[in-house]
């Protein structure tokens, strides 16, 4: 148990607010926003190293290839709330992104049913991993290692393996090149309405709170009356919808449907997360903590970019800021594993 | 071996104190194990048992006092020492893999090895050596998790005896064991005391001692109240100098409604325990007295829709006519538990106070599944100020808090949904060790509460490691037994001593 000074002491009389803030101040203050700083270190190291890093091009560039990662971390963030992992958001973009290609391409869908269907089929594989952990009480960990090869197979199983090469209504395009009033790009608009949204679910409704209960203590949550596994299993399924909506906007920035294409943003959304989880309130994973943590890769790989760094590096520092956030984390007690 | 040697004590201690920043712990305790006898060890919980227990085997200093070992006077600084010295632990806890086999556990750390590989023959040789010394006949080759927990217990001790002791510690070895097993292992003690060794014994269970023990030593408050032969005293006179005082009644009056009949349970079983009959009254405080683990917390969460239970015999359950399903279905009927262990069972230690307060309500506190934040932000400060919960305020992480406040947050989380759940009145409040780890001002509070509770029409169901809790809070108290639940004692029967038999 962890008691701080001037707050676990039964002071007599009344303690005033300001001093037992005073109290924690610093390493409270540094534990909160440590991880903002670091992307504002990162930001000013970068303007300075690079002359076209701060222009209003280059900072619309970095929104816009941000926006995939910004949704599918969103919904990732739901499952680490609840307690659970997600491993299969990569291939379940993915897959959803083929659909989406497919569907409108091959089936000839009007552009918004091919979109609601391909969401639903993340919503579908979210929908069995959340079963897997609440029926089958397999580990989220193993459950969604396992489903992702399955979304996999299905992939190649529509694609042939093949990519799906064909113009696309020009509608379609809109979601990842459009511009509003000629400046704001959509797809920035519509992440930041994502984030927006997957941040008053988990802050702002009933859902949200039985959600962080049961990621804090299951056991504390279920015997206070909270039905845990419907929480597990809702925020699997929104972690699939997220993971879905990245994949449709990911093919209609690419232009094609290409099977492997959401892969890496397993990766890419784990670290955000785990980033997230310093910032602001630490040990949890919150939504606007999560963004912090895209913007921080984002910078991270346009920078690196702009300097001619070899592309091999963006690896190298995508598993080192992995590691970075973790230690970080762990070593300040705010994240246990297992 | 000469006759001087054998009438020293094998370990002595002095004058042994031992204090915790201001709490005295142990003062001026002097004790002496002699060479085959068999020394129980026995006070309350906090009488200084552990303490004296962890001075003596070296995994704390001693502030005061003196310790010798066979005569020569010794400091021991670890563990280490301590065993070097002769004196070997048993805990509690059974340190036994259960994957690994009988052998291998009672090898374990010490393989006999070969080129940094583990000699198996080896190994199977020495243990069954081991075990042939000390009489021992399990199944070597068997896996430790097909072996029952009273030959787990004896491949525990024999574990402790690869270091060939002369002071072998047990620490409630018989905690985890049926009767039938621990027969086994006093058996085993016994040939072990006839082989020489010292025993030091600790228990709770005062028959046991009586059976089978030389001599007894009560603590009580970190001091030594009672030494000498079992033979020259009673369990009843042991037990009195456990708990040193009789409950004095206080200002105790009942609330209970009579005929308003809140829980009657018959023909209940939950686990192990079997509930023949449990009744209570609107307005009633009703305690469950066992010994730790006897099953009362299964019962309590059984009630609140925590976990399963057989219910043939459910007559009531504050409207219910079985037992609840889900901890929904209980909360629905007000039906509150506050869990035990209140870190990993009641509280979110990560979440704010405000969200602890929340948890329990949060369908009364949100309209189309949006938390109405002000509502709930004003229902937060209620509590903190009814209860007056030492807080910086609604948003402060409740693992800040002191054990005391930490506990009233678990009490505010069912006052909040009290507050929005009038249909739900009056309550049934379920309290499994409300008072664990709080101290004694907020004991006070809580207890105050409690009865507010059963004043307004509530009825308690409550159960505490402390029995003297119980004696000063209830009306009736139920003892559980041999995994049954005994008939409930009245007011007029109330006495540590007489729970304490009871429950043994």
């Amino acid at each position: 148990m962890v008691a701080t000074d001037g707050t676990a002491a039964p002071a007599p009389g009344k303690a005033s607010p300001a001093r037992i803030a005073g109290g924690l101040d610093w390493s409270a203050i540094a534990a909160r926003y440590g991880t903002v700083a670091a992307a504002l270190v990162i930001f000013a190291a970068f303007a300075l190293a690079s002359d076209r890093f701060v222009s209003v091009n280059n900072i619309s560039n970095i929104l816009v290839q941000i926006s995939v990662l910004m949704i599918i971390s969103s919904g990732l963030t739901f499952a680490v709330a609840s307690g659970e992992f997600d491993l299969s958001v990569g291939q379940v973009a993915s897959l959803s992104g083929v659909l989406v290609a497919g569907l409108m391409i091959w089936t000839g869908l009007p552009v918004a049913v091919a979109i609601l269907l391909a969401l639903l089929a993340g919503v579908v594989i979210g929908v069995v991993n959340g079963l897997l952990v609440t029926r089958l009480r397999i580990p989220s960990l193993i459950a969604t290692l396992a489903m992702g090869p399955i979304a996999l197979g299905l992939n190649y199983a529509y694609t042939k393996g093949d990519s799906i090469y064909a113009t696309m209504p020009k509608s379609f395009y809109y979601i990842a090149t459009g511009k509003v009033f000629g400046i704001v790009p959509v797809p920035v608009i519509i992440a930041l309405l994502v984030v927006g949204i997957f941040y008053v679910l988990l802050n702002k409704t009933r859902l949200g709170r039985g959600v962080v209960a049961t990621g804090a203590n299951i056991q504390a949550a279920r015997l206070s009356g909270i039905r845990v596994n419907s929480c597990r299993l809702t925020a699997l399924a929104l972690s699939g919808l997220g993971a879905a909506m990245g994949g449709v906007m990911l093919t209609a920035r690419l232009g094609t449907g290409q099977s492997g294409a959401g892969d890496a943003y397993l990766l890419d959304s784990l670290t955000a997360v785990f980033l997230g989880m310093t910032a602001f309130k630490p040990g949890r994973a919150t939504v606007q903590g999560t963004l912090v943590g895209v913007v921080i890769i984002g910078m991270l790989d346009n920078g690196l970019n702009l300097l001619g760094a070899p592309f091999y590096l963006q690896n190298e520092v995508r598993g080192l800021v992995m590691i970075a956030a973790v230690s970080l984390a762990v070593l300040r007690a705010e994240i246990r594993f297992f | 071996m000469d006759a001087h040697l054998a009438k020293e004590p094998r370990l002595s201690a002095r004058a042994i104190g031992k204090t915790f920043g201001g709490t005295v712990a142990l003062k001026d305790v002097d004790l002496d194990i002699m060479r085959g006898e068999m020394l129980a060890l026995v006070g309350a919980n906090g009488a200084g048992k552990s303490t004296l227990v962890k001075i003596i085997c070296g995994a704390q200093r001693t502030d005061e006092g003196e310790i010798r070992v066979d005569g020569r006077p010794v400091t021991f600084a670890t563990v280490g020492d301590a065993l070097a010295a002769g004196i070997a632990v048993a805990h509690q806890q059974v340190a036994i893999i259960p994957t690994l086999t009988a052998a291998e556990n009672i090898m374990l750390g010490q393989e006999p090895r070969r080129f940094g590989l583990i000699r198996d023959r080896r190994l199977v040789a020495e243990a069954r050596a081991l075990a042939q010394r000390f009489g021992v006949d399990i199944p070597l080759e068997r896996e430790c998790g097909d072996l029952g927990i009273g030959e787990n217990k004896i491949l525990d001790i024999l574990k402790a005896l690869k270091s060939d002791p002369s002071l072998l510690i047990l620490d409630e070895p018989t905690a985890s064991l049926t009767l039938n097993e621990s027969r086994k292992l006093f058996g085993f003690l016994r040939d072990l005391k006839a082989k020489g060794l010292a025993i030091l014994f600790i228990s709770h269970h005062i028959n046991e001692i009586f059976e089978n023990c030389d001599r007894v030593v009560v603590l009580k408050d970190g001091i030594k109240v009672h030494d000498g032969a079992v033979r020259e005293t009673n369990p009843d006179a042991v037990i009195r100098q456990m708990v040193g005082r009789t409950i004095e009644d206080e200002d105790w009056t009942s609330h209970a409604t009579p005929g308003a009949i809140a829980v009657h349970l018959a023909d209940v079983t939950v686990g192990a325990l079997q509930v023949p009959d449990l009744t209570v009254h609107r307005g009633e405080i009703v305690g469950v007295a066992g010994v730790l683990g006897a099953g009362q917390t299964d019962l309590i969460e059984a009630m609140a829709g925590g976990r399963p239970g057989l219910g043939r015999g459910v007559v009531a359950l504050n409207g219910l006519d079985h037992l609840p399903r889900s901890v929904e279905e209980a909360t629905a009927r007000g039906i509150y538990l506050i869990a035990d262990n209140r870190l990993k069972k009641a509280l979110f230690p990560g979440l704010s106070v405000e969200e602890n307060l929340m948890t329990g309500s949060l369908d009364q506190t949100s309209r189309l599944g949006f938390m109405r934040q002000g509502k709930a932000l004003a229902a937060a400060r209620d509590v903190i100020g009814r209860l007056s919960v030492k807080c910086s305020g609604p948003a402060q992480e409740v693992l800040q808090l002191s054990g005391g406040n930490q506990q009233k947050v678990a009490f505010g989380r069912w006052l909040v949904r009290m507050a929005h759940d009038p249909a739900a009145m009056p309550p049934l409040l379920l309290l499994d060790n409300p008072t664990e780890g709080v101290d004694v001002g907020s004991k006070a509070e809580l207890y105050a509460l409690i009865r507010g509770f059963a004043e307004q029409g509530a009825s308690v169901i409550i159960t505490s490691a402390e029995f003297g809790e119980m004696l000063k809070l209830c009306d009736r108290i139920y003892c559980i037994a041999d995994d049954k639940l005994g008939t409930g004692l009245g007011r007029s029967d109330f006495s540590e001593e007489r729970l304490l038999l009871e429950v043994n």
